[in-house]
């Protein structure tokens, strides 16, 4: 069962270029996984399953993502730090890539509205920013939300609230 | 050494006659007999897997003892297998502190390191928080009113993994966690930490894992391997435990109340389906 759905780990993207609306092929999600860096090992810490033991591992986000809009995405290979490890931002086995790039609004910064990226990913210079009691992650002219992903946050970039 | 050869001995008998018995110790009368089981994968060389009673017996009366605490808190280095993007193989470490009051509340220090995680989970039996050292970031829900239910609706509906999770459910009211090992077996004496355990080897479908379990009157997990033999590079986790039975505990421990300089967020939702199909 869980090997129906080992689609790879999630993966951070950094969008260089810019996306191309209407492009045939939607990337492949190993391969955004494989070019997009780092990449958790997929090992379980828990021996029993917590909930239900025949989960279906089909995750759905609510970033509200529309995965049939095809992309030409970019991925910057030059962010590596640390020999390549950039912490702070990895998913388990049981998520699809989401931030594919395949979304339909551009964001700000050249990333898609609705991409969810890892705090280390986050432009310089940020700051918390509450509009209307929902926190945001402003940098420049771009806007983040904050969310829990799991354990860890992680930022969707959103159109400027206000 | 000598138990393994035993052990690799009596393997070879199997394969010319099943019900072969690998016991060391002499189970009690009443024990079954181990069960030969065939591996599941087809494999040019089909294996034959053991279940010995006596591994799954101390699983369980390490279960049963964890069930009989009422509250305790467990320290726990912790190491995991990551990749670097050429594929290496890295080992990332952290530390985790687990503080439980059953069977409602439960707090947990933890933190990973290189990966800059530093974060307090809080479970009080009415609400349940994370909240974030460094960043400040916490988000709430409404939780269930126990921790071995809170394990289940944070696995499903937002992709949490409780550290140490297995504490609750081994030795629970539900026994898919015996009905999943496909192979046990006694390995030998071993120290954890000044610790003397006895060393014991599983296996599942999805991972291999080793328990070392403390050899006395208080049966306690003292180290846990967990193998993912599922993934390609097979990567590891592995956690030693400290344990305190006594631990002072408060209400701040169990309760969020957040600072004046902490953002509200929320979970995103992923609702996994827990159909009975698949």
């Amino acid at each position: 069962m869980q090997k129906l759905n080992r689609s790879k780990q999630f993966i951070r993207l950094m969008i260089t270029g810019s996306l191309v609306i209407g492009m045939s092929a939607l990337l492949p999600e190993d391969a955004v996984a494989r070019g997009g860096g780092f990449h958790d090992g997929g090992a379980r810490t828990h021996v029993n399953s917590a909930g239900n033991m025949n989960i279906n591992r089909n995750v759905n986000t609510n970033a509200n993502i529309n995965r049939n809009v095809n992309a030409n995405v970019n991925v910057n290979r030059n962010v590596n730090v640390h020999g390549g490890y950039r912490g702070g931002y990895y998913y388990d086995d049981h998520h699809h890539g989401v931030s594919t790039g395949a979304a339909v609004a551009i964001g700000v910064a050249g990333l898609a509205v609705g991409t969810m990226i890892g705090a280390s990913q986050l432009p310089p210079s940020c700051s918390i920013v509450s509009v209307n009691g929902i926190s945001y992650q402003q940098c420049g002219s771009s806007w983040y939300q904050p969310q829990y992903s799991g354990s860890q946050v992680t930022y969707v970039v959103v159109n400027p609230p206000r | 050494m000598q138990h393994q050869f035993k052990r690799n001995a009596c393997t070879l008998m199997l394969m010319l006659a099943t019900g072969c018995s690998t016991q060391q110790a002499k189970p009690p009368a009443n024990t079954p007999q181990p069960v030969p089981v065939v591996a599941a994968e087809p494999a040019t060389v089909q294996t034959k897997l053991v279940i010995e009673p006596e591994a799954i017996n101390a699983l369980k009366r390490m279960g049963n003892y964890l069930h009989t605490l009422k509250t305790f808190s467990v320290s726990s280095q912790t190491s995991v297998d990551k990749e670097l993007e050429s594929g290496q193989k890295i080992m990332v470490d952290g530390e985790l502190t687990v503080t439980a009051q059953l069977p409602n509340r439960l707090h947990i220090d933890r933190k990973v390191f290189d990966d800059d995680i530093d974060q307090q989970f809080f479970y009080d039996g009415k609400t349940f928080t994370i909240y974030g050292n460094k960043n400040k970031f916490y988000a709430s829900i409404p939780a269930p009113s126990t921790i071995r239910e809170l394990l289940a609706v944070a696995w499903e509906r937002y992709d949490i993994k409780m550290p140490l999770s297995d504490l609750f459910i081994w030795g629970g009211d539900n026994h898919d966690d015996e009905a999943n090992i496909l192979a046990a077996s006694y390995i030998g004496t071993s120290l954890v930490n000044g610790v003397s355990c006895d060393h014991y080897a599983f296996h599942n479908a999805d991972v291999d894992w080793q328990l070392w379990i403390e050899k006395s009157e208080t049966p306690l997990p003292r180290k846990l391997v967990i193998t993912t033999t599922e993934e390609h590079k097979s990567p590891q986790y592995i956690s030693i435990m400290d344990w305190n039975l006594s631990p002072k505990t408060n209400n701040e421990l169990f309760t969020f109340v957040p600072h004046k300089d902490a953002h509200k967020i929320e979970f995103m939702v992923v609702e996994k389906s827990t159909g009975n199909g698949k």
